[in-house]
């Protein structure tokens, strides 16, 4: 069976996409049902992208992710850690490829609309090297301070399997959401994220969801 | 061509049906058939002059380290520069280069000249040959898990798929030279020759990329079946004799002509040749461009690259994860471009202008 659609409680949400109150609805809804696409032979996080589909992000349903230290291009070194009122979006990418190089802008302008004490991007270039990063943002100009995963090892760490992939965290630093291909983020709502996972937060421990379970069922009928 | 998963599924289970893969039997009479009895001789220069030179810099140069009774002969190798400089050798594959150091030196420059003999591969694969044994060593080296070529996982899931109930190992051998062929594409848009990601490409179904992805991809589906392969990295240094402009260097300069080809041994046959990543070369480039699988140009390609190639080729090395020694940086996946670091960190081996380089290549008379 292609999609398979499991009510239980848990803490995980199917994806977040669509209009702002979708993405809340589905979001929030989550916290009451996982969706398991599966095909046969791959099992955990792992799907089957469709290049025609839009990209979505995913709830991430597998283990915390480890703490992270990387230098910056300047040598400056930069930590993952937990921050209070803080989302958390880490992205890897590389120069070399292409759908990377299309994201990167949309982050920038993340960066640039969104209030920096309650959300920060980490920006990961996976196995380059310094004098290829600087030629790329001396010819690409953008804010993004971008690290280097220079041995691959924190990507590896990360189970990162392909390029680009972002992993977005909650207030909380949990891994909540991800996406292993390129995503249009000038439709991702901080806001919208924040309550959505307060929400779920309150649902896991043990408060009434505010969304009727008929609607999420709904939503969730539109995954692929 | 972006390839998805489900993709691969589709194509893995299809070709796991085909009993009969073409062979290169069907290429002869065709204009692509390397012959081999001629031993051509080149000398290669590689120049290097730091542009941006901060605190202590270093180089790292690829000399040719091959040596096959058949097919390739490394000569020497010498060096003149402004700095020092020692030629080392890594432990594990025995891949050598040059190793520069300057400090304080206003324009670090150095200029490697390397001399090699090459000729034309044609293997019978109908003909069980008295080939040389491959020592347990070097079979359980060219069986084993790089860094970016893992044997077990999607790697060993995809093998398993193409193989099917293919019996030899020159069955099991074509079969994976088919796949790759088939289900592979050569982006123009990658960077030099390609990261070689073998597990990325498969966990992501894009196989796109160019010789150092598609090569790898082989190496690694040959390896996780058990055949040993190995990549071959080296640089094109003439043009094919052949008509395929897309298989030869296109002057002296080569200086971006970088092409690393493969090889799987079989028993009975050795060190095979093989170079899926110059056949989808071939349907991307020779004109008119974006050619069939079924055009007469691709099939002649698709048919030659098993078994055979042409010896307008220098071979460096086989080497994987090589350490580069007095580095600050990580080690390379491979060792086909000058490297160089300076205080500011590793330059960029795939932008030679900036870093800068240049090589060339001459014919000599042997």
């Amino acid at each position: 069976m292609w999609l398979q659609i499991v009510a239980v409680v848990s803490a995980d949400a199917p994806e977040f996409r669509g209009s702002s109150s979708q993405r809340l609805i589905v979001a929030i809804c989550a916290a009451w049902l996982t969706v398991a696409v599966t095909p046969a032979g791959f099992a955990g996080n792992e799907t089957i992208p469709d290049s025609e589909a839009p990209t979505q992000l995913r709830a991430w349903t597998g283990p915390e992710k480890p703490s992270l230290a990387l230098e910056d291009t300047e040598g400056r070194s930069v930590r993952l850690e937990p921050a209070d009122d803080t989302v958390s979006i880490v992205h890897f990418f590389a120069t070399w490829c292409e759908p990377c190089r299309a994201e990167l802008p949309a982050l920038d302008r993340l960066i640039a609309r969104s209030d920096p004490s309650k959300v920060r991007v980490l920006v990961i270039s996976v196995a380059e090297v310094e004098g290829r990063i600087r030629s790329f943002v001396e010819k690409n100009p953008i804010k993004l301070q971008i690290l280097l995963d220079r041995d691959r090892s924190v990507a590896r760490a990360w189970q990162v399997h392909s390029l680009p992939t972002t992993f977005v965290f909650g207030r909380d630093f949990r891994p909540r959401l991800f996406v292993e291909r390129e995503y249009d983020w000038d439709k991702f709502d901080v806001a919208d994220f924040t309550k959505a996972t307060a929400a779920e937060k309150r649902a896991s421990s043990g408060a009434m969801p505010t969304t009727p379970l008929s609607t999420t069922t709904l939503l969730i009928g539109e995954h692929p | 061509m972006i390839m998805t998963r489900r993709d691969l599924l589709k194509t893995g289970a299809a070709m796991t049906a085909i009993a009969a893969l073409p062979n290169r039997s069907l290429a002869q009479g065709s204009s692509f058939a390397p012959k081999p009895g001629t031993w051509r001789q080149f000398e290669v220069t590689a120049r290097l002059e730091i542009v941006k030179p901060e605190g202590k810099v270093q180089a790292w140069i690829p000399v040719p380290s091959v040596n096959e009774a058949d097919w390739f002969a490394s000569g020497e190798s010498t060096w003149t520069g402004n700095g020092t400089a020692a030629l080392k050798r890594d432990a594990r594959y025995n891949a050598g280069f040059v190793h520069a150091e300057w400090d304080g030196v206003e324009k670090p420059a150095i200029e490697v000249r390397s001399r090699i003999k090459t000729q034309d591969r044609s293997i019978d694969l109908d003909k069980p040959v008295k080939a040389a044994s491959l020592s347990d060593a070097d079979r359980k080296l060219f069986t084993t898990a790089t860094a970016l070529i893992p044997t077990t996982g999607i790697v060993k899931e995809t093998s398993d798929r193409i193989l099917g109930n293919a019996g030899t190992d020159i069955d099991k051998a074509r079969r994976i030279f088919s796949w790759v062929v088939e289900n592979t594409a050569r982006a123009a848009s990658t960077r030099g020759c390609g990261v070689g990601d073998v597990a990325a490409m498969l966990t992501s179904g894009n196989l796109t990329g160019k010789c150092a992805d598609i090569n790898a991809l082989y190496v690694g589906l040959a390896r996780a079946a058990g055949l040993p392969a190995r990549d071959v990295y080296g640089i094109r240094v003439a043009p094919s004799r052949f008509g395929y402009k897309s298989l030869g260097a296109g002057s002296e300069v080569i200086t971006k002509a970088q092409h690393c080809r493969a090889e799987v041994y079989l028993a009975g046959l050795g060190w095979i040749p093989v170079d899926p990543a110059d056949v989808r070369k071939v349907v991307l480039e020779e004109p008119p461009a974006n050619l069939a699988l079924g055009d007469p140009k691709v099939s002649a390609a698709r048919a030659t690259l098993f078994g055979a190639w042409e010896g307008n080729w220098l071979a460096y090395n086989f080497a994987h994860d090589i350490a580069l020694p007095g580095s600050h940086g990580p080690a390379v996946d491979f060792l086909m471009y000058p490297q160089a670091e300076t205080a500011a960190g590793r330059l960029d081996c795939l932008d030679p202008d900036t870093f800068a380089y240049t090589i060339t290549a001459r014919e000599v008379s042997a």
